[in-house]
């Protein structure tokens, strides 16, 4: 019981990881160190950490995209692993089925409750209320590690055998569905921000990066800065047309 | 309204920047799907808000709503957009001629381009360098892995949040005793639309994918779709997106239609 205690204060921490200036203290490499500790072991905690860190180091969050949630996937893969002492194979088994278990939790609590708390800061934003907007942040920053460190606590005290069979009831579609939603996710991020900016003179430069990136496999850092060279030449441009053709600004593009 | 002209200038302090620059630090701690890092940023914001609108319910109405649109710029490098916005609600807080759609457009336009300089250096380098002499420390069992990592990638993180701040607030003053001169600020709209635009078109090309497995014998959909523009799958995807918000579907509705979408579609085999 204190042992599930402690893992879920660490899930707890791991989570808040966001408040703390974005740290990168969640990741397996930190917090198998923390479950080593909690649980007595300390170098098994690293060396299992250090492994689930390098099996998952190219699973980052990018412009919106989410990968199988590693936190979780990396406290309980560690934690089990120490428990049982199955090692670093008990750690790769259990962390994968149980980070991508753990990414419907985040997508329906990132949905639902985290949507609830902007629509409700709407609504005091409509009644000119900052400190219930500022309250809302607050809520919403503290929902998520809460119910998490609850679901990591309660896993490890049920046992890993016991969250494996409630993982392998899970059927295969669902998971390779929601690693398929999971990919396609970003497109919404990306479809409201050219929402906001997009009108018909810019429409071209949207395909432009879009043609660029897909036939020359030029990185996303190489478009902005191929988007900052059009944009000068573009405004540039603009200035000379500007100079003949006095107060013309509707036509100019 | 009119007294306006006559009030004593609202002016932004060293001070106030701090107490942005200390928010800053849990900036990205709400994260939502619907409008991401939109209450986070508010909330950092708010103590510039207080002071330029706390006596005036109806800009503060329209400053909260403003600020409460969708958001999401790499976490750290966010003061540096904090510190733009900063100067140009500052400037709108004295000036009542100002245009506020120029505060979301350029907040909007440059939230892109920063985010992938931002995205590439933090997890594309520093991160993946920082990781990997972390675990090698950490793999001989030697406890210094994780905390070298934690130093290596926390002192810039830190210094370059707290170095930003000031420098874009500067960027954003410096830009707005430009903006009396001359007609500037359409160029800059122009500009960071065009920046903008860009980057989010090279993301959907290499940040969505719809991971389809339809094929038969030889023919293969992905394959063949890709043969005619590459990513086709992804734009039409995102294209469809688009065209539901226009038409004003929920956004609620649409991440539970993209969540069902995929898993019906693992169901009937077609991921």
């Amino acid at each position: 019981m204190t042992e599930a205690i402690l893992i879920g204060l660490i899930a707890l921490f791991a989570y808040m990881g966001d408040t703390f200036g974005y740290s990168q203290y969640d990741r397996p490499l930190c917090t198998g160190a923390l479950v080593g500790l909690a649980l007595g072991d300390l170098e098994q905690g690293l060396i299992i950490g250090a492994s689930l860190e390098l099996v998952y180091m190219g699973t980052l969050t990018i412009g919106g995209a989410f990968p199988p949630d590693i936190y979780t996937g990396g406290i309980l893969g560690a934690a089990f692993a120490i428990s049982t002492g199955t090692g670093i194979e008990g750690a790769l088994a259990l962390s994968l089925p149980i980070a991508t278990f753990a990414l419907l939790i985040k997508q329906l609590i990132y949905t639902f409750i985290r949507g609830y708390f902007v629509h409700k800061a709407d609504d005091y934003a409509l009644k000119s209320n900052d400190r219930g907007v500022a309250s809302m942040h607050v809520w919403s920053t503290l929902s998520y590690p809460v119910l998490m460190a609850i679901i990591v606590g309660s896993c490890y005290y049920v046992g890993g055998p016991t969250v494996q069979t409630i993982l392998d009831s899970i059927p295969a579609f669902v998971q390779t569905g929601l690693s398929a939603s999971a990919s396609m996710l970003p497109a919404l991020g990306f479809a409201m921000l050219v929402k906001m900016i997009i009108n018909k003179d810019l429409a071209p430069y949207f395909f432009l990066g879009f043609i660029i990136a897909s036939y020359l496999n030029i990185s996303v850092l190489g478009i902005a800065c191929t988007a900052l060279l059009i944009a000068v030449l573009v405004i540039n441009n603009d200035k000379g047309k500007m100079a003949k053709v006095e107060g013309d600004d509707d036509n100019e593009f | 309204m009119i007294m306006n002209s006559n009030m004593i200038e609202k002016k932004v302090t060293r001070k106030d920047l701090k107490s942005i620059f200390v928010r800053s630090i849990a900036y990205n701690s709400s994260f939502n799907y619907e409008r991401q890092l939109n209450l986070g940023w508010a909330w950092s914001i708010m103590p510039i808000l207080r002071k330029l609108y706390k006596d005036d319910p109806e800009q503060m109405k329209l400053a909260l709503q403003r600020h409460l649109e969708f958001n999401n710029i790499t976490p750290f490098i966010c003061t540096v957009l904090f510190g733009i916005t900063v100067a140009l609600e500052e400037q709108n807080a004295n000036d009542e001629s100002f245009d506020t759609e120029s505060i979301n457009a350029i907040k909007v336009g440059l939230m892109g381009p920063l985010s992938a300089i931002g995205d590439s250096f933090f997890f594309g380098t520093l991160r993946v360098i920082a990781a990997g002499l972390g675990c090698s420390l950490a793999l001989e069992g030697n406890m210094m892995g994780p905390i070298l990592y934690l130093v290596l990638f926390n002192v810039p993180n830190f210094a370059s949040r707290y170095y930003l701040m000031f420098k874009g607030y500067e960027l954003g003053t410096n830009f707005l005793t430009k903006v009396e001169e001359s007609g500037i600020l359409d160029k800059v709209f122009k500009g960071a639309g065009i920046l903008g635009l860009m980057v989010i078109g090279g993301m959907v090309a290499t940040n969505v994918s719809v991971p389809l497995v339809v094929a038969y014998d030889e023919f293969v959909l992905v394959d063949t779709l890709n043969g005619i523009i590459p990513n086709l799958l992804p734009l039409c995807f995102t294209g469809l997106i688009f065209y539901m918000l226009k038409k004003d579907y929920k956004i609620t509705t649409i991440l539970a239609g993209i969540m069902i979408f995929g898993i019906a579609g693992a169901f009937i085999g077609i991921f």
